[in-house]
């Protein structure tokens, strides 16, 4: 079983890899054309800036499609994702392995928090179903649902960094505290992750809400509560049976909601400025870097679905019958 | 612009003598200077190297160069001083002599010799930067002094403006020395032949531009009024740097300098009051007032660059001047500016200039004489009938009885052009040209396809000074065929990957009252002049009152607005900051203000 999985996860990730590489190849302009316009809006004459272009960029492979893509695979095999264009020299592997775990701190604190708060406030909504409480909190949840990540990032920047400066304005730690174990750099890196995590965590903890509920809801009305509570079980004991079953389809939305997330850091590390895998795609976007766009995609693609095959594998352990 | 657009600036300062201070002397402040990348977004992994094609370095701060600026608009040679206390160019205009600043040394101690002058300007070679400036050599004369040469039969009098021009950096020969073949200056002068020789000489230029653009020094090595301290992934922390040439002019001793993500970013940070300067920014009104409720002072000075609407005289009508006046009639500029750049922009002149810089080239008559093409839809009609278009129920016909419509591509990300089109679709549309305005490509992939000639009519940014050839070469230069080779200058066709020819003038004109011009060859002699030279100049003068006595008369293109650089500085902090006034110096970035003694700490 774990075998065919882990098959299938490669498969997986060779067809992303590959649909990545064309997609990305058939984006418009070269970043030669965008060095050479950058320099011309810092100040260059256009004749200076095509010579310079052309002494950065000569080396640019032109060989045909199919060969470059074989290239790339085969050094993918190599676990090699080549040198930036617009970092030269620099391996990819590097500026994204350096970009990637901040987008991980993010993220992965954005679906921790959104589940546990997201999760509590829907079991809630289907216990106090029927009062006003229940109708709040479940309108409350589908508000917040229906908000793009976009609209809810740009107005907590707009409100808590400019408005009331009561945050950092964007980027991941301030410069002045020494990079280390101490409490000012530890205390700033956790000052600049505040606004982005609430992003994450308002972005989706609506979705867990109103999942959360219907699931309960919906093992409300099974025989075994019935049964367990004219069995005289204590409430405590049946909120348990309750919470254990009605987890188990959003342990399969977490591992999906591990997707949307790093989707959702383009926008949400684009408004705070925060240097992780989403800022780094829309600047290769910017600077037409293929190799780094690339990569990032890759990182992605591969820790959904490693996150996917691990969801795979521990379901069997969270809910027993499914090893039946 | 919604994207950073080129800000530009009239110069202060004679060339040889250093940089008047606000203030000198005085204690140096703990407090931190905040301000944001000029020139320089921060980019995450990569180099403080200068010559790294994305680097994590400062102009006038960290990274230094010989000169500044040079944003004279008649004069591109007068520049602000840097590593360079003087310099001097030899009558026949080819060789330029250069003194490095007496005590000038690296942040770790070391003199700042010519041998540093020399092989970065080896670099330059190898990036290809110098070629575009006809510089031919570089020699020491002696560990101060350093001595250009322009390439033998070659010759532009932009050459001095070498010194300034942005990327032309002094790096140290310590570090960046051991990566140049000890033939270098042979290798630079054959990749100039022909011939397989050259050939060779090229790629293995090529190959050390690779190498040089890779090289990640640990630390700054810095011979600016500061060095980077501390960098992360969004902010830089640099401090004083002690043995700079001017140390006690500076009375700033740290400087964070946060990143630039975007133009909306820099608005929240003026909103927030936390930049203590800020580079020129396009913005709306409304975010341009915040800004200034938020206690940010503007600082407007004239910015050589305007917008203009250009046509493909390849295409009917526009190949006709009654047609493209008759447009100049209809289009009303005033409001046009209003709409597309209301903060930072003026109404333009018709002239290929921007208008603040008329008066360095033509008389009070001649500016009086030109045209002003006040908004006349009478005139404009009479002119479109004379050109044989026919109005018909309110909609213009072309003289082959098609109807005549016009589709105007804005270039993605370019807010103003955007703004400003809506009103030309309106204003046209309403004169019976219906007029569609299309969302084009980024501006990397619409340049292309302009030059390919695929836009009749299209945006484009003209008068890009500094310098009388700069600037009417974005009309008269190779965007309509005239390449410089050599001493004399060559006309290409469009699509001839020589030139990028979009606009297709004819090659004369005649201008009433002037006579029949070449604007292109005019242009061209504009390249030629002494500039150190009073004849020089008034030559200039004279050649530059023609094309634009050219420009106004046959409309290549439909000037719109003139930008305007608006910068922001905050007095909460800290006070002497240069003005308005202070023309030229206030254009530059805040490092060459400190280390002119500008810029202290209240208190």
């Amino acid at each position: 079983m774990i075998i065919t999985k882990l098959v299938t996860g490669l498969v997986m990730i060779w067809v992303v890899a590959s649909a990545t590489f064309f997609l990305v190849l058939a984006m418009p302009g070269n970043p030669a054309a965008a060095k050479e316009a950058d320099l011309i809006n810092k100040g260059m004459s256009p004749q200076n800036a095509a010579k310079a272009v052309a002494a950065i960029y000569g080396f640019i492979p032109k060989k045909p499609l199919i060969d470059q893509y074989g290239n790339y695979v085969w050094q993918l095999l190599h676990f090699n994702l080549g040198q930036s264009i617009a970092e030269q020299g620099t391996p990819v592997s590097s500026i994204v392995a350096s970009a990637f775990p901040w987008t991980v701190i993010l993220a992965l604190s954005g679906i921790l928090i959104s589940f546990l708060i997201g999760a509590s406030v829907g079991i809630l909504a289907a216990v106090k179903r029927n009062t006003r409480t229940g109708d709040t909190l479940t309108l409350g949840g589908a508000f917040i649902n229906g908000i793009p990540t976009f609209v809810i990032a740009i107005l907590l920047f707009y409100l808590f960094t400019t408005i009331w400066a009561i945050f950092p304005q964007g980027g991941n730690v301030s410069i002045v505290y020494t990079p280390g174990w101490n409490a000012g750099y530890i205390g700033s890196v956790i000052s600049h992750a505040v606004l982005p995590v609430i992003a994450y965590v308002l972005a989706i903890v609506g979705g867990w809400v109103l999942t959360a509920k219907a699931s309960v809801v919906s093992v409300l009305g099974d025989d075994f509560i019935l049964a367990a509570e004219l069995r005289g079980l204590k409430p405590t004991t049946v909120l348990r049976y309750i919470t254990r079953n009605a987890m188990l389809p959003l342990f399969t939305i977490l591992a999906l909601a591990l997707a949307f997330l790093f989707g959702g850091s383009v926008f949400i590390e684009d408004v705070f400025n925060y240097p992780g895998l989403g800022q780094l795609m829309i600047n290769s976007i910017n600077t037409k870097d293929y190799p780094v766009l690339d990569g990032a995609f890759l990182l992605i693609t591969v820790a959904v679905i490693v996150a996917n095959i691990l969801a795979d594998l521990a379901y069997p352990l969270i809910d027993p019958r499914i090893r039946r | 612009m919604a994207l950073a657009v080129v800000t530009s600036a009239s110069v202060i300062a004679a060339c040889s003598s250093g940089g008047s201070g606000g203030s000198a002397g005085g204690n140096t402040s703990n407090v931190t200077f905040t301000t944001i990348g000029y020139t320089t977004v921060i980019t995450p992994g990569a180099p403080m190297n200068p010559f790294n094609d994305t680097n994590n370095v400062f102009p006038t701060f960290d990274a230094m160069q010989l000169a500044w600026g040079s944003n004279n608009a008649a004069n591109p040679n007068q520049e602000l001083p840097g590593l360079a206390s003087s310099w001097s160019l030899n009558a026949a205009g080819n060789q330029l002599t250069v003194h490095l600043q007496p005590g000038a040394k690296w942040s770790d101690g070391k003199p700042v010799t010519a041998t540093d002058v020399v092989d970065s300007a080896a670099i330059w070679f190898a990036q290809g930067t110098a070629a575009g400036f006809n510089l031919g050599s570089a020699t020491a004369d002696n560990t101060s002094t350093v001595t250009f040469t322009e390439v033998p039969g070659d010759h532009n009098n932009l050459f001095e403006s070498i010194l300034g021009s942005i990327g032309m950096y002094i790096v140290p020969s310590f570090e960046y020395g051991s990566m140049l073949p000890a033939n270098i200056w042979t290798t630079i002068k054959a990749s100039e032949g022909t011939g397989a020789a050259a050939t060779a000489a090229t790629t293995t230029l090529t190959n050390l531009a690779k190498t040089i653009d890779a090289y990640a020094p640990k630390t700054d090595i810095s011979a600016g009024p500061f060095y980077i301290k501390r960098l992360n992934n969004s902010q830089a922390l640099l401090v004083k740097n002690p043995d700079f040439y001017a140390a006690s002019n500076v009375h700033v001793g740290q400087v964070l300098m946060e990143h630039q993500g975007s133009n909306q970013a820099i608005v929240s940070y003026l909103d927030a009051g936390t930049l203590d300067a800020a580079p020129y920014t396009a913005m709306s009104t409304n975010e341009y007032q915040q800004a200034i409720a938020a206690g940010n002072t503007p600082v407007k000075t004239p910015s050589l660059v305007a917008s203009a609407i250009t046509f493909d005289e390849n295409v009917a009508p526009y190949n006709s001047i009654d047609v493209r006046q008759a447009l100049a009639y209809v289009l009303n500029r005033d409001a046009i500016q209003k709409i597309g750049e209301p903060t930072s922009g003026t109404p333009s002149q018709i002239a290929g200039a921007v208008a603040g810089t008329l008066t360095d080239y033509l008389t009070p008559s001649q500016e009086s004489a030109l045209n002003p093409y006040s908004p006349d839809t009478a005139k404009a009609t009479q002119l479109l009938k004379s050109a044989g278009l026919k109005l018909k129920a309110g909609k213009w016909y072309l003289a082959n009885g098609k109807p005549w419509t016009i589709t105007l591509p804005v270039p993605n990300g370019f807010s103003d052009f955007q703004a400003a089109s809506s009103a030309i679709e309106s204003e046209l549309t309403s004169f019976g040209i219906p007029t569609t305005v299309t969302g084009g490509p980024a501006w990397t992939e619409y340049q292309p396809d302009l030059f390919a000639g695929k836009y009749p009519v299209g945006w484009w940014l003209i008068a890009l000074g500094p310098g009388a050839y700069p600037t009417f070469s974005r009309i008269y230069g190779p965007y309509d065929g005239y390449v410089p080779t050599g001493n004399t200058v060559k006309r290409y066709p469009t699509g001839n990957a020589a030139a990028q020819n979009f606009l297709n003038t004819p090659n004369t004109v005649t201008v009433p009252g002037v006579g029949t011009v070449n604007p292109g060859q005019l242009t061209y002699q504009l390249s030629q002049l002494n500039l150190n030279t009073a004849s020089g100049l008034a030559q200039q003068k004279a050649i530059a009152a023609k094309v634009i006595a050219a420009v106004n008369y046959e409309v290549p293109v439909i000037q719109l607005w003139d930008y305007t650089d608006v910068q922001f500085v905050n007095t909460k902090r800290f006070t002497d900051f240069p003005t308005s006034s202070n023309a030229g110096l206030v254009d530059q970035d805040p490092g060459v203000w400190m280390a002119d003694g500008y810029v202290q700490a209240k208190g």
